[in-house]
């Protein structure tokens, strides 16, 4: 009896409680709209009381922004001439006291209040929205699905290698979302696919888990600057994944591999295990074909696995091991957790690379 | 000192300062390092944690000895507090939002980690295990947010002056700040000995 009391009045309770947060939000959140003036084009009215990021959406700007509009991955960076509310905290810890001065701002951070004047930068205009299909989804390694979409009606994702898109996800209560990197070829124009690692309490990526062929998603894109330039194919090419990381470079891989390997390619892969590591034969039978393409894994934590004869340790252990010539001419495209990175661009920075070739792309956002 | 046998001006000087939330029990330090950068942020900050601490005090109290006391449910007192706590965040976000647009944004992430400051669950919970009166429970909770908030503002103060001194660079921001907290704690409860021998 006491139980059945206890539930009531926790749930009753708790009731009560989220009922008086939503008569506050329904009394207090501001309504109306204003005038938004984007590159100094003719104004739009936009709804006030939501940040910036979605309010250029509405008129189909869509910014890059992956750590889903939290306000730590700093990318969504526009100019807000005027009409914006004041600096937060993290704004100050991502943009340099002279970017604040030049009227910096991050678009997940600036709410509209009343009518504002932006300036978004040209190559941030060029993201579109696309409704996504998913035709195929296989796992390849443990809590990571391959994910293949087809574009619908006619649009096209015209991408370079290693660029990244923004997938939505509606909840009740807010629309999320969350940057993956592109693992296809860019060649492809109407279809794509995404290494999608299940994070444990991810909605998003709980999400794409359980999509089923023929569900449609949402994804806006192309988004990044860590991409395969035509200069960069013109010198050796230094690969350094960790986990997932893979994903953006699976898809240089396909472009170097379309084009015969006309410079020397190392890929380094690091994973916890055998579980972990993915696409493992794919590009071992790569580098039977192709002379100039290595392929090397390192398992961190290899003791459960039997017969790895493969190199053990961190990335950057191997990476520091392995002779890389002529290394100071290379470009190298590192992506996978913060620490790794670091690690990674220490060791490069060590044999001689100037660090202006490291290209990086943290997925820690994911 | 058992503070019941004190009248309620030595029930608010020992919130405020001999049994300061912040430097006597060591809760709500979390902000109180990461706000204390800027006087008038700190400020702020610190009202902003004492309207709070007042509301929720006082709430928790009514349900306390409205609700779980006669159903003799106290050990629900945990779930009910901080359920409390989140809803008065929540809406005091929502406020300072519609109202006090810049405050709102120069808290920015800091405003929703209201809820779990310590110091505010603590002070809730200190008053219902001490039997406070309501009246002394809502003196208890002011003095403990004017405590909170006049010791961040110290603190706040005394950051300015070391952005310019030569700080061991080991040390580091946070270092120098537990020290110069631990100096002003040990000013405090001298301060509080002293005015306890006289009341």
């Amino acid at each position: 009896m006491q139980i059945l009391l206890v539930i009531l009045l926790v749930n009753a309770f708790v009731l009560i409680l989220c009922a008086l947060v939503a008569v506050s939000g329904h009394l207090l959140r501001q309504t109306g709209e204003a005038d938004m003036k984007i590159n100094q084009q003719e104004a739009r009215k936009v709804a006030c009381g939501q940040t910036l990021l979605p309010a250029l959406a509405e008129t189909g700007i869509y910014l890059p922004a992956a750590c889903g509009g939290k306000g730590t991955c700093g990318r969504c960076e526009v100019k807000v001439a005027s009409g914006g509310s004041s600096v937060t905290p993290m704004e100050t810890i991502l943009l340099a006291p002279e970017r604040l001065q030049a009227l910096a701002r991050l678009a997940c951070q600036v709410k509209v209040r009343q009518n504002i004047e932006v300036e978004v930068p040209a190559g941030l205009l060029v993201a579109k929205l696309f409704c996504a299909r998913l035709t195929a989804a296989r796992m390849v390694a443990e809590d990571i699905k391959t994910l293949e979409f087809s574009i619908e009606g006619d649009d096209e994702l015209n991408f370079s290698p290693g660029q990244y898109v923004q997938v939505y996800y509606q909840m009740p209560w807010e629309k999320v979302m969350r940057a993956y990197s592109i693992s296809s070829p860019a060649s492809a124009k109407k279809t794509f696919s995404l290494d999608i690692q299940r994070v444990s309490g991810g909605i998003v990526s709980s999400y794409l888990h359980q999509l089923q062929p023929g569900d449609t998603t949402e994804v806006s894109g192309p988004f990044g600057d860590m991409f395969l330039h035509d200069d960069h194919i013109k010198s050796p090419i230094i690969l350094v994944a960790g986990g997932v990381g893979l994903a953006p470079l699976r898809s240089m891989v396909e472009k170097l591999s379309e084009i015969g390997f006309p410079q020397p390619v190392w890929l380094f892969h690091g994973a916890r295990s055998r579980k972990n590591l993915y696409c493992e034969e794919y590009f071992r039978e790569l580098a039977r074909q192709h002379a100039a393409f290595s392929y090397l894994p390192a398992l961190s934590n290899p003791m459960l696995e039997e017969g790895w004869v493969g190199s053990r340790g961190m990335i950057h252990e191997l990476l520091e091991k392995h002779e890389i010539e002529p290394v100071s001419a290379a470009t190298a495209f590192v992506c996978g957790p913060g620490p790794m990175m670091q690690a990674v661009e220490k060791v490069l920075v060590a044999k001689g690379l100037p660090s202006d070739r490291i290209l990086t792309d943290p997925f820690d956002f994911a | 000192m058992d503070t019941l046998q004190y009248p309620l001006l030595a029930l608010l000087f020992s919130a405020v300062i001999s049994e300061n939330v912040a430097l006597y029990y060591f809760l709500g330090i979390c902000p109180l390092i990461s706000i204390s950068s800027d006087l008038k942020a700190s400020f702020n900050m610190g009202v902003a944690v004492s309207a709070v601490m007042l509301i929720t005090t006082a709430a928790n109290w009514a349900v306390y000895h409205l609700l779980l006391q006669p159903l003799a449910l106290e050990y629900l007192q945990l779930l009910f507090f901080v359920s409390i706590i989140a809803a008065t965040v929540q809406m005091l976000e929502l406020f300072l939002d519609r109202f006090f647009p810049s405050m709102y944004e120069m808290f920015g992430i800091f405003l929703p980690l209201i809820t779990v400051n310590c110091a505010i669950l603590g002070v809730s919970l200190f008053a219902v295990l001490r039997e406070y009166s309501l009246v002394q429970t809502l003196v208890f909770a002011a003095g403990s947010g004017m405590g909170w908030c006049l010791v961040i503002c110290i603190i706040a103060s005394l950051r300015r002056r070391i952005d310019f001194a030569a700080v061991p660079p080991h040390l580091g921001k946070t270092g120098i700040t537990m020290l110069v907290a631990a100096v002003i704690a040990l000013a405090f409860s001298g301060l509080g000995e002293l005015m306890s021998g006289g009341l």
